[in-house]
């Protein structure tokens, strides 16, 4: 007890001397952009200086800083902008409260003007300003006729319509500042979009020059940006209305570089934590953390972002650190300065982890052996014993066949179907590795019946449709936007998605003797064009290379990347997958839906589950075993008020919703009854329903999936008024009491009501009923003649408390 | 220099909001100061199509009505004006939505609108309905060329234009008078004329209402009618009389420019239409509206009464066309089939079809009597621009391919005019047919010669101002003249050779007529001399002899002479002797004495001898010579000859040079004449 006052104390006097020394002098401070290079007359360069203090705080001190320019022959620095002066190279020296470093700058033709282009200078003007987004002209039909296209995706395709669509209308080459376009833009004209810059703004000064050159268009082969950076890297701010300007540049393919701050569109994902202004000066708000992002021209990239109270007194709890996971976790966590929630009880554990490694309840005496374990490794222990049972596998299976759209239809019969589902059963009971039968599958040829992987392809025909459902359930990625313009919110082109479409377009699809079977192969021809200008697409690996095609099976040289190191996203997609199962909230959420605007929230842990993943020979049951052993995963329930309002950062553990086919297996499993579905044998569990069109009503309210598209959200965890109303009044709980008779089969072995009480709380809850609820519910039983009736009454209201229907 | 004007224009248009802004004594009113401000933020919403919240700003009487939740002005009352309250933003919604408050000037003026009472005009009178400034409605409708000659500007119009910028915008607004050798091009807030026969630059018409988009002359030509506007902001369309230049009447309140516009063959009617969909006819009487025609889906982009006038078509920028009866404004065919924006219509001089052009790419004719599609043609890629439907039957397009091309009046192809540099957007044909008229994007007018399709002139929309004008003319007539003197020169030799040639063949002539005369001749004459020359030398032989003999009879008297002498010396007394011997020395004597006249024979023999042997000699050299001129000299002639028309052709080609120069430099001259005369536009009195 001294001892750990004397700690504390020592704490708070370091913690005391951190904050004083950090009003003092930063650690170390950084410039960015971390080189400066103009390559012309119009070249410019703002810069940031940014420093870090000890406890991990970062401010923006660019005003404060010194900064020299070595040569002023080559280079000044006009209000933190760096402007070319002659061609050569120097440096500038930044120093700060004792810190310095410095800045290489090269100034390439300082003196040559760059002739204003169209796509670099004028359509970054419609992102940036809101012109071309989906609610004003990048309107599928623009507004009042004039369209832009969304987000700039068909540069082209605007130039003629800026110029030539109507013809004297938008611009004018005689009187450029009394264009439409400009006069609209700054309001001297009604704008139902309001005035979006003024007169003299860069903006303004840009389209005038290309309206007075004659509105050109640019020469083929002009520049195109490459790629983008946003600086600082990442930024955590101490307290409320402290700022930090982000800055943004951009590469270009001929080497040369800009810094298009002023052109890029910033986006915050929490306005009340991390609000970024149109110019990038992000502003600290409520403690939270905001992913800032910038977008320009086809990139979008992000800075996560931490804001804390000012001054925030905190200090890390011990906590156990049983894996790598827990390690990540817990990092992030004390960069937020929050608190994981304490480890949970045994019967919680047990719980949780029957469920979701099993899908089913501990039964009374699994309860009681663990209970009666006292050694310390005995969670160990029962994890590597559920993980051995088969219905271990059948969870996977379910999850599997969800994703592989497992359903009988017109064009899919059920004989394939369930050949289908054999198939993939087969797989994860044997435990292949998941890359090898994604392989498998993706490069599937031949008949529905002798190979059932081919349903793959049976059940999608839609060129487009599979080659979106690939990316969505193999990468995360929704690619759809796509289709018909670039993803505004991510990396993707309509290159980019129609040179991945263009691995399927050679699936040939042909009858056999038997009508429900089909021949799936490769069929050798058939390309895709681009929409726009109908070029033919080579195939191209999403966000890979363009491999060599000729006269090979593109699905199998697609298939051979996909579930390999080599694509990015497949393991850690994967361990995403795995990870949401475990906390019903993906590292990225929803797990489908990976884009730079949707960061994942602890990066650095997802990195790990993927190399570890990839490791493991993408063995998944190891890295469940990671999982379910991290302290992490076995958090309580129960929130400290640092950690009440985290959601997404895993520093408690959350209540979720068990899904329809589990639920309905629980049920069955404390109540005794049986349940029968068709093409199984009475008494089969849910999970093992093998098409994706049967269903009953019970499984329909809670949410199964239809398997009529690959979307995560196709399994409905939300809790609706009708699941209530069926569990109260419907035949789910009071009709299986009565059929399975529990109460009765207790009764008849002589069981006193207390027993009874204590094993309907063990069945249902994997705990023994409290002093205060036993109190409670014995006065009733017996006040009541009919023992029965009451104990299957108190059977009744555990089965609707909230405690049941929620894993916890 | 064309920055200085723009500049100059600028400034005095700030000088002009400077005394909006700052009314010193001078109450509010709603036309001068209010509704310049209205139009520049508030109209795009609040106008008699959109009427958004019921509100109407640019009408005087529908803003003291107020709009759909009550009035919006109370005189002398700013604060329970809701106009007044969301503009300064005092209340909510405030105005205009997603842009910055108007500056505080412009809210100032309008609470001293309010405060002052909400004055409609400077006089305080309230706003005179827009009567033209003269009975322009004719009885009845002719066809044909209208008596009297053929209406053209009688005085000067302003030639230093309005706005003079360095380039030119698109020209959509194009127009040749159906009777008289004139053009109007749409140019930059001004109207800018020339002559068809000469390609001259007649002036400017200014058009303070924005950027005029669409031009029609009426069926006589005595009017031209403007419209256009501001895109966004204000549109109208103003009658012009050509005889004067001047403005007769302005109709139309839009909020966004006029892209359509005519005036009816009775001269009664004004059609105009625009972004806001809907067909608006005036009266040219009293400038009151008729009919408002809200059938059109899109914009209107084009209007063209019947020739007859009793119908008119209009057309929008989804395709859709319609024919409606000019006496109510009622639809009369719906002309199904264009599937995009209908860039120009046209009827035929009987006024039995109607053409069509569109950005589908064709041209359609449509028989007006049923309302049938009787010709589709895929006239242009890209899309169908520019139409007219000559008088005399011929048709003439332009579109995207950047080409023109002419047509019979049933749609076969004549022929496809040189291809532009750019879109070929509107055409005007002159009223003799002779040329045709394209407007292009880049803001030029390329003049054609309709019979063969080839560019004689590039006339600009862009007219440079006068000064420069001056300057140009004056450097082009310098040039003229330099170059009229080259030529002169050049005539100078040309007829120098043609005269040494001329010379020569005479020479060559009378050459050959000798020697064909000598070849004739003078085998005769040589034998004759020959003859002569035998005779002569018979006779230089004679004389020789007689020389001769008389010396040697000299010789021998002197001898006998001597011995008589010495005889009669030696016998001195001897009488006879002495008498001998004088006598002998007489014939001596005589003989000595007739000696020359030997000499002189024998030399004249020579001579004569000579003289034939020397004429013998010429007569057969003579013979030598002209014996192979005889052939020769024809062919000589003959390709003399056949240099003449050449050498008299250049005389003439450059003496046509001269004279065209000559007539150049005194067109240019007079011109510069006419330039130097007019006043520059900052002179000329305010109308």
């Amino acid at each position: 007890m001294k001892n750990s006052v004397l700690t504390g104390a020592c704490a708070l006097l370091l913690l005391a001397s951190a904050s004083s020394i950090q009003a003092i002098a930063p650690v170390s401070i950084a410039v960015f952009p971390p080189d400066v290079n103009m390559q012309s007359a119009r070249g410019k360069q703002r810069i940031i200086v940014q420093a870090s203090y000890a406890d991990g705080i970062t401010r923006d001190v660019t005003a404060q800083a010194k900064v020299t320019i070595s040569d002023p022959k080559i280079a000044k620095i006009v209000n933190l902008e760096v402007l070319p002066v002659g061609d050569g190279k120097c440096s500038i020296a930044v120093e700060f409260e004792g810190k310095t470093t410095q800045v290489p700058v090269d100034v390439k033709d300082a003196i040559k003007d760059r002739p204003i282009s169209f796509k670099l200078d004028v359509m970054p003007i419609f992102l940036r300003n809101g012109c071309n987004q989906g609610g004003c002209h990048g309107a599928a039909r623009g507004k009042d006729g004039f369209r832009l296209s969304l987000f700039g995706f068909d540069p082209d395709g605007d130039h003629y319509r800026l110029t030539r669509e109507l013809n004297g209308r938008r611009i004018n080459l005689a009187i450029p500042e009394e264009s439409l376009l400009v006069e609209k833009s700054i309001g001297k004209v009604p704008h139902t979009g309001g005035q979006k810059f003024a007169v003299g703004e860069q903006y303004y000064n840009d389209l005038v020059r290309w309206v007075d050159a004659g509105g050109p268009q640019d020469p083929a082969g002009i520049a195109t940006p490459v790629s983008v950076d946003l600086f600082p890297k990442t930024a955590l701010l101490d307290g409320k209305g402290s700022t930090q300007q982000l800055i943004v540049r951009a590469k270009y393919s001929d080497g040369s570089e800009r810094d298009v701050t002023s052109l890029a569109l910033f986006l915050s994902s929490n306005d009340s934590s991390g609000k970024v202004s149109p110019n990038g000066l992000v502003t600290a708000g409520d403690r939270g953390e905001a992913f800032v992002m910038a977008r320009f021209s086809t990139f979008t990239v992000g800075v996560p972002f931490i804001v804390l109270p000012k001054d925030l007194k905190f200090s890390f709890p011990p906590t156990p650190e049983k894996n790598y996971i827990d390690t990540l976790v817990n990092a992030k966590l004390k960069n937020l300065r929050i608190a994981p929630s304490a480890t949970c009880s045994d019967e919680v554990f047990l719980r949780r982890i029957f469920i979701d490694l099993t899908g089913m309840l501990p039964s009374v005496e699994e309860y009681k052996t663990f209970m009666a374990n006292k050694s310390a490794d005995k969670r160990e222990q029962l994890v590597k014993d559920l993980m051995e049972r088969k219905e271990f596998s059948e969870l996977w299976v379910l999850k599997w066949a969800e994703l592989l759209q497992i359903r009988s239809s017109n064009q899919v019969s059920y004989k394939a179907t369930l050949l289908y589902y054999n198939w993939l059963q087969d797989r994860i009971a044997r435990n292949v590795p998941l890359n090898q039968w994604v392989q498998e599958l993706l490069g599937a040829n031949g008949g529905t019946f002798n190979n059932p992987v081919t349903n793959y392809y049976q059940n999608e025909t839609d060129i487009l449709k599979v080659t979106e459902n690939v990316a969505q359930v193999f990468m995360g990625m929704r690619i759809q936007c796509a289709q018909c313009h670039n993803h505004p919110f991510d990396r993707w082109t309509m290159d980019d998605y129609y040179g991945f479409a263009a691995f399927f377009t050679q699936i040939g699809r042909k009858g056999t003797d038997d009508p429900r079977e089909l021949v799936v192969f490769n069929s050798g021809s058939g390309e895709i064009n681009h929409p726009l200008g109908g070029r033919r697409m080579a195939p191209k690996y999403l966000g890979g290379e363009t491999p060599d095609v000729v006269g090979k099976d593109r699905r199998g040289l697609m298939a051979e990347w996909l579930a390999s190191p080599k694509n990015p996203y497949f393991a850690t997609n994967l361990s995403n997958m795995v990870w949401t199962h475990f906390f019903g909230l993906g590292i990225i959420n929803e797990v489908d839906d990976v884009r730079v605007s949707n960061p994942p929230s602890n990066s650095e842990l997802l990195q790990e589950l993927g190399k570890k993943f990839t490791e493991y020979n993408y063995d998944f049951k190891r890295l469940v075993k990671d999982i379910v052993l991290s302290n992490s995963y076995q958090l309580s329930t129960q929130t400290n008020p640092s950690n009440e309002s985290d959601t997404k950062n895993f520093s408690h553990s959350s209540i979720r919703r068990i899904k329809a086919e589990t639920f309905l297996d629980c049920i069955s499993q404390v109540t005794e009854t049986k349940n029968k579905f068709p093409g199984l044998p009475l008494g089969a569990r849910a999970v093992q329903i093998a098409d994706g069109q049967v269903s009953n009503y019970f499984l329909t309210t809670f949410g199964r999936a239809t398997r009529e598209s690959v979307c995560s959200c196709e399994v409905k965890l939300d809790p609706t008024l009708s699941q209530s109303l069926h569990l109260l009044n419907g035949d789910a709980t009071t009709q299986r009491i009565t059929q399975g008779n529990l109460i009765g089969k207790l009764l008849k072995d002589k069981k006193t009501p207390e027993e009874i009480l204590d094993e309907i709380y063990v069945r249902c809850l994997s705990r023994m009923p409290s002093a205060d609820e036993k109190t409670k519910v014995l006065a009733l039983v017996n006040a009541e003649k009919d023992k029965k009736q009451v104990l299957e009454d108190a059977f009744w209201a555990v089965l609707n408390t909230r405690e049941y229907m929620f894993n916890h | 220099m064309v920055r200085s004007i723009i500049l100059l224009v600028a400034l005095l248009s700030l000088a002009t909001q400077s005394a909006i802004a700052q009314p010193s004594a001078k109450k509010i009113n709603y036309q001068d100061h209010i509704l310049p401000f209205f139009q520049d933020k508030c109209v795009a919403c609040h106008n008699q199509d959109k009427k958004s919240s019921g509100v109407i700003l640019n009408s005087y009487s529908k803003i003291i009505e107020g709009g759909s939740s009550g009035i919006i002005v109370k005189a002398g009352d700013p604060e329970g004006s809701s106009l007044f309250q969301v503009v300064a933003h005092k209340s909510e919604p405030v105005m205009p939505p997603k842009s910055p408050k108007v500056a505080d000037t412009s809210i100032v003026m309008l609470e001293r609108w309010i405060k002052e009472g909400l004055l409609e005009t400077a006089d305080g009178k309230a706003l005179a309905l827009n009567k033209p400034t003269a009975d322009i409605a004719l009885g009845t409708v002719r066809r044909g060329k209208p008596d009297g000659p053929p209406p053209m500007p009688e005085k000067p119009l302003p030639l230093d234009p309005l706005v003079v910028t360095s380039k030119g915008n698109a020209v959509i607004g194009l127009a040749a008078s159906p009777w008289a050798p004139l053009l109007a091009v749409g140019g930059q807030k001004q109207i800018v004329l020339y002559n068809t026969d000469t390609m001259e630059y007649l002036g400017v018409i200014p058009f303070p209402d924005g950027f005029p988009t669409v031009l029609k002359f009426s069926r006589n030509g005595g009017f031209l009618l403007a419209g256009g506007g501001r895109g966004g902001k204000n549109g109208s369309a103003t009658l012009f009389n050509i005889k004067t230049g001047l403005k007769v009447l302005t109709v139309g309140q839009e909020s966004d420019a006029v892209l359509a516009a005519d005036i009816s063959p009775d001269q009664t009617q004004i059609a105009l239409g625009g972004p806001s969909k809907v067909v608006r006819v005036y009266s040219t009487v009293d400038g009151k509206l008729l009919h408002e025609i809200k059938k059109h889906t899109d914009w209107i982009t084009s209007i063209e009464y019947s020739p007859d006038g009793v119908l008119f078509a209009s057309g929008d920028r989804s395709g859709n066309l319609f024919v409606w009866e000019s006496h109510n404004g009622k639809e009369y065919f719906t002309l199904k089939g264009h599937t995009n924006y209908i860039n120009n219509l046209s009827w035929r001089a009987d006024g039995n079809i109607l053409a069509s052009v569109s950005e589908d790419a064709s041209l359609k004719l449509w028989e007006v009597e049923n309302g049938t599609l009787v010709k589709s043609i895929p006239a242009h890629a890209g899309g169908a621009q520019g139409l007219v439907f000559h008088r005399d039957g011929t048709i003439v397009t332009s579109g995207r391919d950047k080409t023109s091309k002419s047509w019979k009046s049933d749609g076969t192809a004549i022929l496809t005019m040189e291809p532009l540099t750019d879109l070929a957007l509107r055409v005007a044909v002159s009223h003799d047919a002779v040329f045709a008229f394209v407007g292009d994007w880049n803001g030029n007018v390329a003049a054609y010669k309709l019979a063969d399709g080839k560019k004689v002139d590039v006339l600009p929309s862009n007219p440079p101002t006068l000064k420069a004008r001056v300057e140009l003319s004056a450097k082009e007539i310098v040039l003229l003249r330099e170059q009229l003197s080259k030529t002169s020169a050049e005539l100078t030799i040309a007829k120098t050779q043609d005269a040494k040639l001329q010379g020569d063949i005479a020479t060559a002539q009378k050459s050959l007529t000798e020697a064909t005369l000598a070849v004739k001749d003078l085998p005769a004459k040589i034998k004759q001399l020959t003859a002569d020359q035998a005779a002569a030398l018979a006779l230089q032989t004679k004389s020789t002899t007689e020389l001769k003999a008389g010396e040697a009879m000299i010789l021998a008297s002197t001898d006998s002479v001597k011995k008589i002498k010495d005889q009669s010396d030696k016998n001195k007394l001897d009488a006879a002797l002495a008498k001998n011997a004088t006598a002998a020395q007489e014939k001596l004597d005589k003989l000595k004495l007739e000696l020359p006249a030997l000499q002189k024979a024998l030399q004249e023999k020579t001579a004569a001898y000579t003289a034939a042997v020397a004429g013998l000699k010429d007569a057969q050299m003579k013979l030598i010579a002209a014996t192979p001129l005889v052939p020769a000299l024809p062919k000589q002639i003959d390709a003399m000859q056949k240099a003449m028309p050449a050498a008299q052709a250049l005389v003439t080609t450059l003496t046509t040079k001269v004279q065209d120069l000559e007539k150049q430099i005194g067109a240019k001259e007079a011109s510069l004449q006419r330039y130097k005369k007019a006043q520059p536009l900052a002179n000329l009195p305010k109308s």
